[in-house]
């Protein structure tokens, strides 16, 4: 019989890195956390340790030749995770520096024994570890080597029932280092540098015996320290049943006469990109159907990446976000990731049990998105709408597309075809004033009005009217109006000269 | 900024000055709290760093008390205590306890200065509670 040992897993305090870690550090496992110079190799570390250690369960923080101990206790009680109550109680930091110069990694693991015998603690850093081997190449054989330091620390660690870290900078990733055969888990801290913008990525190049989330993974440190922005689990397509819930079969759109043309609404679940040129009406659609959410007693998440939706452009917006009826997220941080975005709508649709989710708009939300994401939009944006449909919301989303009147588009990023449902939003001449219309263009598995519809917006929102019936060629944006003797057609603009 | 705990060494110090406690008794209690901060805090900066730091509240305390300035003098990567108690016996008890005094809360405002307060205060707990406390034993014995 196959009785495997159970192995513990720990909870490393950071948001999103269990996640990433395919659910949590394996206990007495050996990592090494590696990256270049200012990525967060100690903060992570730190924070780990201040998340794990417990009286039962101590940490001993070893300085080899990195940072001075000194400084780094400066900056790193500046972040929250930091606390000074657990120093010399449950986390004990350990300066190397001196054994280092006098004799060596001999020296060294001599003391990280003796300090490890001596306390028993169940978490063991060892910070930096470059320069260990550095100083390990430099002083040749007269030293213990540097693959024999690791494999019998790894060793000793294990035996003691100590999780260890090393931290180390590594620039050559692509580098046989025997380091990486001997961990057990590889974390690699990244700075992903393009245009002006920063982003920082992690990745768990390894981690034994469990499934990793592979890919890289941005993170951000702020005051509180590190959070990873682990993507979205997207379970296998599992529809929502939501007959089962008892809720309408379709949603309204908050808008006379737009049910009609969607044959009733909007399925439940679906998800909707209204494309339209720029001041063609799309943020007043998208916020007449979360009006119409709130009217029903539904709740909604926003996300704004156009105007700031507390404007005066959108009284009754801004009055929903006030009486918490609507969630809004609105971040403008420069290393944004569709991922972060993701976790925040997550987050707001479960905190308001929201059934109707708005993205104002795609353009928009490109454009906020570090530049390192753009090439990269719509895979992410496919995953994104694949994540939020697991959460039974139904998805509204706006485009901004340049009017062409020689073909008919939908959206910059060839999204239609992600999206359940499509309206366009045009602008039309005619008798030389600039009409708006919108047509349904698409509506899966369901029967939907072919019509194209002049509207108008006014102080009550959009209002739409009758087809025009009269004219032909509105797709082209100057229509002629039709022979009604089936002649030769004239310009509309040529009538009135 | 000057902290209490601090300035409570130095008025401790200078009070068993004038109760009339000899040079080499001071002199003994002010190498022990030097040892006390070198024991505690070696393991965790380093023996160069609390050199270092020992060095420069020496420097800032040898501005009002120039006897100091020999102890700064010189590159050292260890405290030197026996030429720092060498220093101390060459004076009298009240420049003793006002210089060396001075001494220790320059340390203890270095540290506070570069790692905050409340940690200062947990790394040099063993310290300054061995200092405070020595008076209030002595006079009962």
């Amino acid at each position: 019989m196959n009785n495997p040992v159970t192995i513990n897993h720990l909870s490393t305090g950071v948001p999103g890195l269990d996640d990433v870690l395919g659910g949590g550090l394996p206990e007495f496992s050996f990592n090494l956390l590696a990256g270049p110079p200012g990525c967060g190799k100690t903060t992570l570390a730190h924070q780990m340790m201040f998340a794990l250690a417990t009286p039962q369960r101590s940490a001993i923080y070893f300085t080899v030749l990195g940072e001075p101990p000194l400084k780094m206790l400066r900056y790193q009680q500046q972040f929250e995770f930091f606390d000074d109550k657990a120093i010399n109680q449950t986390v004990h930091f350990v300066s190397l520096s001196d054994d280092m110069v006098a004799g060596g990694l001999k020296q060294v693991l001599r003391r990280i024994v003796d300090e490890v015998e001596g306390r028993s603690p169940a978490l063991v850093f060892v910070d930096s570890f470059r320069s260990v081997m550095q100083s390990s190449a430099a002083e040749g054989k007269m030293f213990l080597d540097l693959q024999h330091f690791v494999q019998q620390l790894g060793m000793l660690m294990t035996s003691w029932q100590a999780t260890t870290f090393l931290i180390g900078e590594y620039f050559n990733e692509a580098d046989a280092n025997p380091v990486f055969t001997v961990a057990d888990g590889l974390i690699w801290l990244r700075q992903s540098v393009q245009r002006n913008s920063m982003v920082r990525k992690l990745e768990v190049r390894k981690m034994r015996g469990q499934p990793t989330l592979p890919g890289l993974h941005t993170f951000r440190i702020d005051a509180a320290g590190m959070h990873v922005f682990a993507p979205a689990a997207v379970p296998g397509a599992v529809p929502v049943d939501f007959a089962a819930t008892g809720a309408a079969a379709r949603l309204g759109m908050g808008i006379d006469r737009l049910d009609e043309m969607l044959g009733g609404g909007l399925p439940r679940g679906y998800s909707m990109l209204v494309a339209g040129p720029s001041g063609s009406g799309k943020s007043i659609l998208a916020a007449a159907f979360l009006a119409e959410g709130a009217r029903c007693g539904e709740t909604g998440v926003i996300a704004a990446f156009e105007q700031v939706p507390s404007l005066a452009h959108s009284p009754i917006l801004a009055e929903l976000i006030d009486t918490g009826r609507v969630g809004l997220v609105n971040n403008r941080a420069p290393d944004l990731s569709i991922d972060e975005i993701l976790l925040l709508l997550v987050s707001e649709v479960r905190r308001l049990k929201a059934t109707r989710v708005v993205i104002d708009s795609l353009s928009g939300f490109e454009l906020a998105l570090a530049p390192t994401f753009r090439p990269d939009f719509r895979e992410n944006l496919s995953r994104m709408i694949a994540a939020l449909a697991t959460e039974g919301v139904t998805m509204l989303m706006t485009s901004e597309l340049e009017d062409r009147y020689t073909d008919l588009r939908f959206s910059p990023y060839g999204t239609a075809f992600m999206t359940d449902a499509i309206i366009v939003q045009r602008y039309i001449e005619v008798d030389s004033r600039l009409l708006r219309m919108m047509a349904v263009v698409k509506l899966r598995g369901s029967a939907h009005s072919d019509e194209l519809r002049l509207f108008s917006i006014n102080d009550h929102g959009i209002q739409i009217s009758e087809m025009l019936t009269d004219q032909e060629g509105l797709l082209g944006g100057r229509p002629t109006r039709k022979n009604p003797r089936g002649l030769v057609s004239e310009r509309v603009g040529n009538l009135r000269e | 900024m000057e902290s209490q705990q601090s300035h409570r060494i130095v008025v401790t110090l200078v009070q068993r000055a004038s109760e009339g406690v000899g040079a080499p008794e001071l002199a003994d209690f002010i190498v022990s709290a030097w040892q006390t901060i070198e024991v505690s805090l070696t393991p965790i900066i380093g023996q160069s760093s609390v050199a270092t730091l020992y060095k420069r509240s020496c420097y800032l305390a040898s501005r009002k008390h120039a006897w100091l300035m020999d102890i700064h003098d010189g590159m050292q990567t260890t405290m030197n205590l026996a030429a720092f108690k060498t220093a101390l016996l060459g004076q009298t008890s009240t420049e003793i306890a006002a210089g060396a005094g001075a001494a220790l809360q320059m340390f203890y405002e270095v540290l506070t200065n570069l790692v905050g307060a409340s940690l200062t205060e947990r790394l040099l707990q063993s310290v300054w509670a061995g200092l405070l406390a020595a008076p209030a034993q002595d006079k009962s014995a």
